[in-house]
């Protein structure tokens, strides 16, 4: 009986995931929309930012996020997305020249500097949500929404927004992309040429504010992040070009955002609600970025084990041609043996 | 204002939870783990949950074995990343604890109904209601059951650090000295990782998880600024944890918010606080020093140049091209107002309507300059073969940081003998009576 209807609801649940990935329903198409942009666009994004070794800096950005999004409410009293996602940009920013303004003065080094500011934005937006609730009609603001994500209340113009921004960037990423790849790769060589680093990675920066700014409402701050680095590392280790891994980070992104939703939409917990949509994406993609670290062709585990054992089996074999030739004539050929051209 | 019993017990579970946080974090930030410990606050996570789903109840050993298991399998996890995904670490650690918490978070739907367990309370944790849950563990002693865990893990981080003090130095500070001089350093740093994450489950219950992360780095990273020895920065730490924990306590029950949150903040502030202000590291104190720095050299080329000035109008110097004399600066910036007013004061400087006069000692002050300046070019000039029209930049930078006549004897300079009394360029070294006492300009 409960196994005839544990049947019926995976059935459900499979009738439901791949209806979701037809999209056939408007409503559906306008959330993949704005969350499968979403997607490309943090890929792309967080190629930049991990080459850079800059990957956690952008975790800092999103959790300055919050409070900028608390500010730019207890400022204007009203839920006025825009200016919302304004504050966040900004504290994204300040957040990002706090990091660089400390990098390098201190004893204190980079990497507790920006857990520092990971940590102490993070507890200056609970202080502010918390004064927010504690206001009448504050506890309707749905800013908690912001640390979570609610991909699934995506309305029209916001995933429309969302795909405008994504195309903007994408278009910023490759018009640039020389200069960006000079920079990235060789920041003293750009320098020398009269590039203008820092500017380039004021650039950088701000389009990790972009992504970490219009994916809030849908993924959340704490995820975000992951959107950004997970489908770059997943890339990296396909490929050595810059350019085929900023287009397969982006695919992977994309289709992750998507996938990931449908399976949160589809996948029912036991008190009937849905998933989480951020964290399902983020599941999704990391499930995607673990299969592709076994089994990628030359950074996988697969392939460095293969690699390996072929390597171990010709270092053997190598030994026993030796030996052999070495064995019974050693005396005669030793002379042979120590020229190494001689070897076969 | 006046504190419930309840309030006494949320302010002594915040210490008990920040002082092991503050403590272990300081090492880490000391050891550049920094990041290492965020990433474990945020994976203990499906730890913790996991543990509650399997034991049906909120039992707070199984959670706390449960998150020590995902707490160190992100440790060993964020190794194997990085090797052989071959990203750099900090990519490898947030693939990891993104992909951990994002994994707990989900796991949060599956949670029984009715259990108090839900997204804010793991966020913010339940400071406000410790004192509500009480526990017996002594006969006649009722603390709060997050207390009574907390309590055996503060004491055994405190006693740790203590007893090893010596050995986690040597670790921290040179690692290979600790190899070779037979102390095991994985066993050390595997069991510091350990207690690490035991003090953060144990206050991942008690004030959340954004709190534990603030903890964990704030003060560590607050006391490496205000101090450079080990002992006084784990002490440091502490004493500004408590500081933290108690004033954030009494702000947010005095403005009824969330206690986690505002500690955070008190402990935000004591960074900030320390980065600007610091008498060691502060960046207002650096840049005061540098703008000090900047009106001396400034007070001395103003000297300098009014007495090459001099020489050229009493023709005591051939009028050779000299790019120094008309370099008085027209423009009135604030380091040249400085300059000309410190000048004033030192009475070396007269105004006489327009001009500007050298007093005597400030004569004397510019001859000492000008004859260190010249001595430099002719040490530069015999010494080192520099051509004479490479002679002036060097010299005029070091003229105002090393004395060539103390550098003499060690340098093999002959400054006093029969050689200079001109520089390369001809111009006289001016001579300066050695039985005063120098003017110091």
């Amino acid at each position: 009986m409960s196994a005839d209807r544990q049947n019926d609801a995976d059935a459900c649940m499979w009738d439901e995931l791949i209806s979701l990935l037809s999209m056939k329903d408007a409503t559906t198409r306008t959330v993949m929309l704005g969350v499968g942009s979403l997607g490309v666009a943090c890929g792309i994004v967080g190629c930049l930012t991990v080459l850079r070794r800059r990957a956690l800096m952008a975790d800092a950005v999103a959790h300055a996020a919050l409070p900028g999004v608390c500010v730019s409410y207890l400022l204007l009293g009203e839920r006025e997305l825009g200016a919302l996602l304004l504050g966040a940009m900004i504290f994204g920013l300040i957040a990002s020249g706090l990091i660089a303004a400390m990098r390098g003065r201190t004893t204190v080094k980079d990497d507790a500097i920006i857990a520092v500011v990971i940590g102490v934005s993070f507890a200056v937006g609970i202080v502010l949500l918390k004064s927010i609730q504690n206001t009448p009609g504050g506890n309707k603001s749905g800013l908690d929404g912001f640390i979570f994500g609610k991909a699934a209340s995506m309305a029209r113009a916001e995933a429309l927004t969302v795909a405008a921004v994504s195309a903007a960037l994408l278009v910023l990423v490759f018009s640039q992309f020389k200069v960006i790849r000079l920079v990235t790769f060789d920041p003293a060589f750009a320098k020398a040429l009269g590039l203008r680093v820092r500017l380039i990675d004021l650039l950088i920066i701000s389009m990790v504010c972009v992504c970490t700014v219009v994916g809030l409402p849908a993924v959340g701050a704490l995820m975000i992040v992951a959107l950004m680095i997970i489908p770059a590392v997943t890339a990296r280790s396909w490929t050595d070009r810059l350019s085929t891994m900023l287009v397969l980070a982006g695919a992977v992104g994309g289709i992750g955002a998507v996938g990931g939703t449908a399976l949160s939409a589809s996948v029912r917990t036991p008190d009937g609600s849905s998933l989480p949509v951020g964290p399902t994406i983020v599941l999704t993609i990391a499930a995607v970025c673990i299969v592709s670290l076994i089994v990628s062709p030359r950074r996988g585990v697969l392939a460095g084990w293969l690699r390996q054992r072929r390597a171990r089996r010709e270092m053997m074999a190598e030994r026993v041609s030796e030996r052999a030739r070495a064995g019974p004539l050693a005396v005669t050929t030793a002379q042979e043996t120590n020229d190494p051209g001689a070897r076969p | 204002m006046s504190i419930t019993a309840a309030e006494w017990w949320m302010i002594v579970t915040a210490v008990l939870a920040c002082v092991p946080c503050a403590l272990l974090g300081a090492l880490l930030v000391l050891r550049r783990m920094a990041l290492l410990g965020d990433a474990i606050s945020h994976a203990v996570l499906p730890g913790i949950v996991g543990a509650f789903i399997l034991s049906a109840t909120r039992n707070p050993y199984a959670m706390l074995a449960g998150a020590m298991v995902t707490g160190l399998l992100t440790a060993w996890f964020t190794s194997l990343f990085s090797r052989y995904g071959r990203v750099s670490e900090d990519a490898s650690l947030g693939v990891v604890f993104t992909t951990m918490f994002a994994l707990g978070v989900v796991m949060l739907r599956f949670v029984p109904r009715g259990v108090d367990m839900d997204p804010s309370c793991v966020l913010y944790g339940l400071l406000e209601f410790t004192g509500l849950r009480m526990v017996e563990p002594v006969a006649g002693l009722r603390v709060p059951e997050a207390a009574a865990l907390l309590a055996p893990v503060a004491v055994v981080a405190v006693l740790f650090v203590t007893v090893f003090f010596r050995r986690i130095r040597l670790i921290s500070f040179d690692p290979a000295l600790a190899r070779s001089l037979g102390i095991s350093v994985g066993l050390l740093s595997a069991a510091l990782l350990t207690l690490t994450a035991a003090s953060v489950v144990a206050s991942f219950q008690a004030v959340g998880s954004i709190l534990v992360v603030a903890m964990l780095v704030t003060p560590g990273a607050t006391a490496q600024l205000l101090t450079t020895r080990l002992w006084t920065m784990l002490v440091l730490s502490c004493v500004l944890a408590i500081t933290a924990a108690v004033g954030g306590c009494l702000i947010a029950i005095h403005v009824d918010s969330s206690a986690a949150g505002w500690i955070g903040v008190f402990s935000g502030v004591q960074f900030a606080l320390a980065a600007i202000f610091s008498p060691g590291q502060g960046l207002l104190l650096k840049r005061l020093r540098a703008l000090a720095l900047r009106v001396r050299i400034e007070r001395e080329d103003l000297l300098a140049t009014m007495y090459r000035r001099e020489e050229l109008r009493t023709g005591q110097r051939v009028d050779l091209p000299d790019t120094s004399v008309d370099r008085m600066p027209k423009r009135r910036s604030l380091i040249t107002v400085l300059a000309r007013r410190s000048l004033r004061r030192g009475k070396l400087l007269l105004s006489r309507g327009k001009e500007v006069e050298l007093t005597s000692a400030g004569r004397a002050a510019a001859a000492e300059l000008v004859r260190r300046h010249r001595l430099w070019e002719r040490f530069l000039s015999d010494n080192l073969a520099l051509p004479l029209d490479h002679l002036h930049e060097p010299a005029h930078r070091l003229e105002h940081f090393a004395d060539p006549e103390r550098l003499a004897p060690v340098e093999g300079m002959d400054v006093n003998g029969a050689q200079p009394h001109v520089d390369p360029h001809g111009r006289p070294i001016p001579r300066v009576e050695r039985d005063q006492p120098r003017p110091n300009p």
